[in-house]
């Protein structure tokens, strides 16, 4: 079956997540207050001071330094082909989904901030991670969180069907600085990883074909396929995901 | 175009007439792809209804059928009805075309596509092989219609359960779907593996009728749009959840003539037990902005209440209690219960603890608020038992209303216009029937009337 041309466009809200700075008026440090001890000859063991307030410079600002490694000309160059990109061999994920009918399109950049430690490592513990990942998705698109590291996988989503109003898809890739050395092998498993997660989000489970994006037992580089009836499903998700059609009207 | 399958005497070929009703299909996987092949082409939106693929009586399963079974979402699947169409799902997936043998990590085994009536989806996992992980069948599209299915787990081709019931190597869930629109009737889930969970429904409207929940918990949980739960039977299930704007009605939940016992659950905004349900549980534990109401009420344990849950018009009698009813403080779950023309009866198998019938340890609003009281305490006290204690007036009697506020900050605990024994004179009732072992901040029990 020929299906060059992509029927659905389906929008995608990119969000790089990074840690935040510390407090520059606010700071918790060792010792004691100077005229805290009543019994100074005795050894306390360990204290802390408090100084100054949360308030007083207001919010922290966004670490870059913790988070993602990726860049947005790099996300860029996962949704459009950009052979500049050193980490990019020029391929995409929309070439991985090119056989489904259905294209990617960026259509806006969020840096997104959450305490530092998480946005190191998301934690396995789905309730958590979705306490941090989604208070910051936006109606309208796909949200595709890019962190730098998530305990025990390389990403996850949310499959749910996207037509209810508060239903907002939700995928999120790792860097995966750690599953690869290799740029090369690095670029096309993250593509692949991308191109899984976004499976998921358009309504797919796991299958145990080695050569199937969809494979559930870790990325391959050979994971590369979709089969038609999975093709089927992911397009009628896309339809009313890019806004082609219009949902049902809720019972 | 329909599709036709028979696994006894079709053929997994390309030949264009192939799925014919002379030329059937061997497999379903095979049948679901030509499906797929013919929805692509046609460029239809979704929720279009392109054919059927009917599956002939048989077995469908490995090395000749494959999985998952994802049926395209303009397709029905429907079998020779559920007792004759048997999908086998092996949890391995080496078939004739890919000899490699693998094991599921996760997945479904079937993908309901517009609608799926008449069949068996049943885990009978091959030797070293294990269903766990996985769910039986996805009902993916919204309007899904799934009918006279049973999804169940084959005995034979595993240990014992544990004590719960539960079979190790059986479906993590035995069906499940999320945020959308389906009718689910008439149809089986047994013999679940995961905690407690068989079937989940999360964010779902529409309706389920007709159906047993045999060691399969079920999970409801709704949206604004309503999710209608009727006339089903659940047996056995570690757990059955109503959730969030889902209502369950004219139901029988738990039975305690079946080896293992049911945990009713009932939480989040909008859920509703009632009219007309049996329950028949261990445990029901209300949570937060509910109703129960309308319901007979039989528990072995525990009927526990948080939160503004509203409890009218059941009767409340269970089969052998530690407490009748239990009102908990949880400072998670705003409100008051209201609890209204309700009658209480005591057990007929009274236990070792059986002594403080109802305990109340939060506000609570039996009469004289918001509820009109008129709950009927005149069977509450009485005791077929032979344990019983001899009251002043001679009468055996059994227990008392425990106020024990000691975590609330403020407990405004109301008992008026209520019906009361006529065993205790009226007029001394809240020193006789009540036990204070917390003071409340308020504690009314006016307008006593006799019980009829």
């Amino acid at each position: 079956m020929d299906t060059p041309r992509p029927l659905y466009t389906v929008p995608i809200i990119a969000h790089r997540l990074f840690g935040q700075q510390r407090y520059q008026g606010f700071s918790i440090e060792p010792g004691f207050p100077d005229d805290d001890n009543p019994f100074p000859r005795h050894d306390r063991g360990p204290g802390f001071v408090v100084r100054g307030t949360l308030e007083a410079d207001g919010p922290p600002g966004i670490d870059r330094g913790v988070g993602t490694w990726r860049s947005w000309q790099e996300i860029d160059a996962m949704f459009v082909a950009d052979p500049t990109v050193d980490a990019s061999d020029g391929t995409t994920v929309n070439d991985l989904w090119a056989s489904s009918g259905i294209r990617f399109e960026l259509v806006e950049r969020i840096d997104a901030q959450t305490s530092s430690g998480l946005a190191r490592m998301l934690p396995a513990d789905s309730r958590l991670r979705d306490a941090i990942i989604y208070p910051l998705r936006r109606p309208g698109a796909i949200n595709l969180f890019l962190v730098r590291e998530i305990d025990g996988s390389w990403g996850y989503a949310r499959r749910s069907f996207p037509v209810r109003p508060d239903i907002i898809p939700l995928a999120v890739v790792s860097d995966m600085r750690t599953r690869s050395t290799d740029p090369t092998n690095r670029w096309r498993l993250s593509l692949i990883t991308l191109a899984h997660e976004l499976g998921h989000v358009l309504g797919l489970g796991h299958v145990a074909f080695n050569d199937n994006v969809m494979l559930g037992s870790g990325t391959r580089l050979s994971s590369v396929d979709f089969h038609l009836p999975q093709i089927a499903v992911c397009r009628s998700r896309a339809a009313f995901l890019s806004g082609a059609v219009a949902p049902p009207a809720r019972p | 175009m329909d599709i036709y399958v028979d696994p006894a005497t079709g053929t997994d070929d390309d030949a264009a007439f192939r799925g014919q009703v002379a030329s059937p299909y061997r497999s379903l996987a095979r049948a679901a792809e030509r499906a797929a092949q013919e929805e692509l082409a046609s460029g239809l939106p979704p929720g279009s209804f392109l054919g059927t693929i009917f599956a002939a009586a048989g077995t469908y399963a490995p090395p000749v059928e494959g999985f998952p079974i994802i049926v395209p979402p303009s397709y029905d699947l429907v079998g020779a009805g559920s007792e004759r169409s048997i999908i086998e799902f092996t949890g391995e997936t080496r078939t004739t075309a890919d000899p490699t043998p693998i094991t599921y990590w996760g997945g479904e085994a079937v993908y309901v596509g517009r609608a799926m009536r008449g069949v068996t989806v049943r885990a009978r996992p091959a030797p070293s092989y294990t269903c766990r992980g996985m769910m039986g069948v996805l009902v993916q599209n919204d309007r899904s219609t799934v009918e006279d299915i049973i999804v169940d787990f084959d005995r034979t081709m595993s240990a014992p359960p544990d004590e719960r019931g539960r079979y190790d190597l059986s479906w993590m869930l035995n069906l499940f779907a999320t945020s959308i629109d389906l009718v689910l009737l008439s149809s089986t889930f047994r013999d679940g593996r995961g905690r407690n969970f068989g079937v989940s429904l999360r964010g779902c409207t529409g309706m389920v009728t007709r159906c047993t929940f045999e060691t399969a918990g079920p999970t409801f949980d709704g949206d604004p749009g309503g999710l209608l739960v009727r006339d089903i039977t659940v047996r056995g299930a570690g757990s059955c959840e109503v959730r969030r704007h889902a209502r369950l009605e004219a139901s029988q939940i738990g039975d305690i003539t079946f080896s293992v016992f049911t945990n009713l659950w009932v939480s989040r905004e909008g859920a509703v037990v009632g009219p007309g349900n049996t329950v028949e549980a261990i445990n029901i534990f209300a949570f937060g902005d509910v109703e129960i109401i309308g319901n007979t009420l039989s528990h072995g344990f525990l009927f526990q209440v948080t939160g503004g849950v509203r409890v009218i018009d059941n009767d409340i009698r269970p089969w052998a209690a530690h407490r009748l009813l239990e009102i908990e403080y949880n400072p998670s779950f705003s409100g008051i219960p209201v609890i209204e023309r309700n009658r209480f009866v005591a057990p007929e198998r009274i236990g070792g603890h059986y002594v403080n019938p109802i305990v109340v340890r939060a506000s609570a609003d039996f009469g004289g608020g918001t509820s009109a009281g008129g709950n009927d305490f005149g069977a509450l006290f009485q005791s077929p038992s032979s344990v019983a204690r001899t009251t002043p007036d001679g009468v055996e009697r059994w227990g008392v209303i425990a106020i024990d506020p000691d975590e609330a900050p403020i407990s405004v605990i109301r008992f008026d216009d209520n019906l009361w024994d006529e065993l205790y004179p009226l007029d001394r009732i809240e020193s006789s029937r009540f036990a204070i072992i917390t003071t409340p901040t308020f504690l009314s029990v006016a307008n006593p009337m006799r019980a009829p």
